[in-house]
């Protein structure tokens, strides 16, 4: 028996080796190889650091942070925002809990917007810390961006009813660039978490794709009345499976396409002329 | 000599103080003893970026990364066509090699750092790839002439950022200081290489010169923005 085992262990360990050389040769012979090396041999760059690192977050620059003041009257008007809403008069609230009076509104010039926006940006920064605790290195992408949204709606949740209010004030034009500026910098600080790196278009169609996701998650979650917003996780998880079909069926159509127009050059060479296909 | 006094008359006025003890006292350094006569203070941390430097570097790199796109489709449209020459087949793949490694340094540095990238990014894979075979189709000097006319823009314009970036005292801004210098060396060998091999034989050569450079220099100021 043992002996058996012994055999079998050696003739199922050998061939292993065997076949990732085989391999690694069939690899080395693709005549894609040649184009995916870094510099050739004859490039001298011992000595440059290319890890220059400098952050320029450039679409989650710093705004004037929120002064100290700000802040407070901010965090003392979001007690008020689930019966009074995202207005004035929450703010003046917050004031008057703070110990004084309401006119210290006007540190929030456009009122109701203003504190949306600083709702907004502070709600970023929570879902940024919170998803640094996690092992994302363990983690799939689209199990990464899933938890960021959920960690993201969750902080949405308290003032769930009082939501719409602030969707229609971000929806009014003066509001737009406001909005649009934090829902960008939202997905691209979900992207970044999620590990993404593209440095082409699929940099805009993914933060594009994502910001649909989250924004229609947003809003049926102003409807959903389920505990703990469990058809809402369930809605978001079929947006994502929408945007990966999505993702496969166009990947699908290039490759179609690609093989058409090759196809077509090959028409072509085989009566002789050149193509820009032809080599290789 | 002067030591054993100094330390005495350090001792003296130590225990005055203590006995004032009203002011806290710093013990008598090393330093103020005579003893450690070189000691020097750590490098102070370099000042932290501006936003508007950040958003120039971030600029700066996203028009080299539209730039070394667009000068990797253009000898990929030239090998295109000069896939089987056997003389100038060899010179342009190894341009075409090194702006390979520069396309991907950019494309790297710019995930990295989260600039946002070239949004144009078709157009120039678009216009680059016409260009090279296009001009490649006239003939090996006219592809040369386009070569030399799009190395001389890059390398002025490698020159100019490498004027504003001197003026930003930054470790990181250093290192990407020496990697657009060693860039725009290798860009500028390549313009060499496109005199050397007849760049100046090219049919209609200052039209067809002074064309490329201003469709260069208007993609710059494109790329810069968008």
């Amino acid at each position: 028996m043992l002996a058996f085992r012994r055999i079998s262990t050696s003739i199922a360990g050998r061939p292993a080796p065997r076949l990732n050389a085989v391999a690694a040769a069939c690899v080395r012979a693709l005549p894609i190889a040649r184009y995916t090396q870094g510099p050739g041999p004859e490039a001298n760059r011992g000595n440059i650091d290319y890890n220059v690192h400098y952050r320029a977050d450039e679409s989650t620059r710093n705004r004037p942070a929120a002064s100290q003041s700000q802040t407070q009257l901010a965090e003392a008007a979001l007690k008020h925002v689930p019966t009074m809403g995202w207005t004035v008069q929450a703010l003046g609230a917050g004031a008057v809990d703070l110990g004084y009076p309401t006119v210290l509104h006007g540190l929030f010039p456009g009122g109701g917007a203003d504190l949306i926006d600083y709702f907004l940006q502070k709600s970023k920064n929570e879902m940024r810390a919170e998803m640094e605790q996690l092992d994302l290195a363990s983690m799939k992408i689209t199990q990464k961006i899933r938890t960021a949204c959920i960690m993201r709606l969750k902080l949405t949740a308290p003032y769930i009813a009082r939501w719409p209010d602030a969707l229609g004030i971000m929806a009014q034009p003066p509001n737009a660039p406001m909005s649009l500026r934090n829902l960008g910098e939202l997905v691209d600080e979900m992207w970044y978490l999620a590990g993404d790196r593209s440095a082409d278009l699929n940099w805009y169609s993914k933060r594009t794709l994502l910001a649909g996701v989250y924004t229609s998650t947003e809003l049926y979650m102003t409807q959903d009345k389920s505990p703990d917003f469990q058809e809402t996780w369930k809605f978001l998880d079929r947006r994502l499976q929408d945007v990966g079909t999505l993702g496969r069926t166009t990947a699908e159509v290039t490759n179609y396409l690609q093989f058409g127009i090759r196809s077509a050059f090959g028409v072509l060479s085989s009566l002789g002329h050149k193509t820009p296909f032809d080599r290789r | 000599m002067p030591r054993p006094f100094l330390i005495r008359h350090l001792a003296r006025n130590h225990l005055q103080r203590r006995l004032q003890s009203t002011v806290t006292y710093a013990a008598p350094t090393d330093a103020a003893a005579g003893a450690v006569p070189n000691a020097s203070p750590p490098p102070p941390p370099p000042a932290p970026l501006t936003q508007e430097q950040k958003d120039l570097i971030a600029s700066m790199l996203r028009v080299d990364q539209a730039g070394e796109l667009g000068a990797n489709w253009i000898y990929k449209g030239q090998m295109a066509v000069f896939e089987n020459d056997p003389k100038v087949g060899p010179v342009v793949q190894h341009m075409w090699d090194q702006e390979k490694f520069h396309l991907s340094t950019f494309d790297e540095l710019i995930g990295k750092n989260r600039v946002r990238p070239t949004a144009l990014r078709p157009l120039w894979e678009f216009a680059g790839y016409t260009l090279g075979a296009g001009t490649a189709l006239i003939g090996k000097e006219a592809a040369m002439a386009c070569t030399e006319a799009v190395e001389t823009v890059i390398g002025e314009h490698y020159n100019d950022q490498l004027r504003e970036l001197l003026k930003i005292d930054h470790p990181e801004v250093a290192k990407l200081r020496a990697v657009i210098k060693q860039f725009r060396d290798e860009e500028l060998e390549h313009l060499d290489t496109a005199v050397v091999h007849d760049a100046k034989n090219a049919p209609a050569y200052p039209g067809l010169n002074a064309a490329i450079q201003q469709g260069c220099r208007a993609a710059i100021w494109v790329a810069t923005r968008v």
